[in-house]
């Protein structure tokens, strides 16, 4: 079910992270070495329906910093959508997972009505 | 109150045409192209709506309220930050689609590695050797366009 | 308000410079099908400044049609790119 008040909050929460980000461009424009840290990591999702997709794709997208470079759909039941995610300014890449997870749970949150389970418990983390 | 709103309007558009000109110099700096597409959301994302808002009260001040003007503004609005995303992810997925190398310096590249398998990140535990340019795997992201060599030259 | 919109275009044209020398020293086609998306948003800042310096009323036309089928040049590079693959 979808929360129209909450999906206005996750919108505005949007405009937040956008001022953020640009906010990190523009302060690695003056680091001597601002641009010279990128990475793809690995995003197995828990969105499932393409609409849900698509919009954590785009939000990923609008904001700067981070970007995706690479859509794996789901062709099975333990094989969940994956997204391949082009990070530039983050210090680790649990970190940058992390947030990643914060904004996927946001968007669920906003769409399905309750939040989804932690990633942590759905997908594990075989190593620290 | 003119006054505050000409403020207004020249506060948008400037910063605004500073936006874009941040992503032209961060495009400069940047080393491969995903970087490159990566810093182009500032301008999109919030360089242009700017533009927009700034347009709008503009035209509001000179003409007075306009329903038409209000639709086409938030449309304009919208569709700059919808439309901009769902391009780059396109052109993103078409760079590495065709092959454009990769920033050396990118790790981990979960692309070219799995999890525990990058030598760079995860140790020598690794049997793959490490390349100048590291290209995506694109076993991952589809069919590798026929043609010339991808890596380069 | 003149001033604003004269320094707003100078800026605007500096952005498209800087594009221009990065589209010469690139090597690959990606960062340049990029870098023509930024000039083609610079451009249509220019074309909204210069449209309200001369007071034509039709600027928020100009840059609504321009957002909405902006996307059309960026797919039409990345089908180049791929050589007609999706």
């Amino acid at each position: 079910m979808v929360n129209p008040l909450r999906l206005i909050g996750y919108f505005l929460w949007m405009g937040k992270e956008i001022v953020t980000g640009t906010v990190d461009v523009i302060v690695a424009l003056f680091t001597p070495r601002g641009y010279s840290s990128p990475m793809i990591v690995q995003l197995p999702l828990r969105c499932t329906t393409d609409l849900e997709i698509t919009m954590f794709a785009s939000s990923i997208t609008i904001t700067p910093g981070t970007l995706v470079a690479a859509i794996a759909a789901s062709d099975g039941a333990d094989d969940p959508p994956t997204l391949f995610v082009h990070v530039l300014f983050a210090g680790s890449e649990d970190e940058a997972m992390t947030d990643l997870y914060d904004m996927e749970r946001r968007l669920l949150t906003a769409m399905r009505g309750k939040p989804p389970r932690p990633a942590l418990e759905v997908f594990g983390r075989d190593e620290a | 109150m003119t006054t505050a709103i000409d403020v207004f309007i020249a506060f948008c558009v400037l910063s605004g045409s500073l936006l874009v000109l941040t992503s032209a110099l961060a495009m400069f700096r940047a080393k491969d192209a995903l970087s490159r597409i990566n810093v182009f959301s500032p301008a999109t994302g919030l360089g242009m709506p700017l533009v927009i808002v700034g347009c709008y009260v503009y035209l509001l001040q000179r003409e007075g309220f306009s329903l038409y003007h209000l639709f086409i503004g938030l449309v304009g609005f919208a569709s700059l930050i919808i439309v901009s995303s769902i391009a780059s992810n396109t052109l993103s997925r078409a760079t590495l689609l065709s092959g454009s190398p990769v920033h050396r310096y990118t790790r981990p590249n979960r692309l070219a590695y799995a999890r525990g398998e990058d030598p760079h990140v995860d140790g020598p535990a690794a049997m793959h050797e490490p390349d100048e340019a590291q290209v995506g795997d694109e076993a991952q992201v589809g069919d590798e366009p026929r043609g010339d060599d991808p890596a380069g030259n | 308000m003149t001033f604003v919109f004269w320094t707003a275009i100078a800026i605007f044209a500096v952005a498209i410079g800087v594009g221009l020398v990065r589209v010469a020293s690139a090597k690959d086609l990606g960062s340049r099908a990029i870098i023509g998306d930024l000039v083609y948003f610079a451009a249509i800042g220019i074309l909204t400044m210069i449209a309200m310096l001369t007071d034509i009323s039709i600027m928020l036309d100009v840059i609504f049609l321009s957002s909405l089928l902006g996307i059309l040049a960026t797919i039409a590079l990345a089908r180049i790119l791929t050589r007609g693959h999706r």
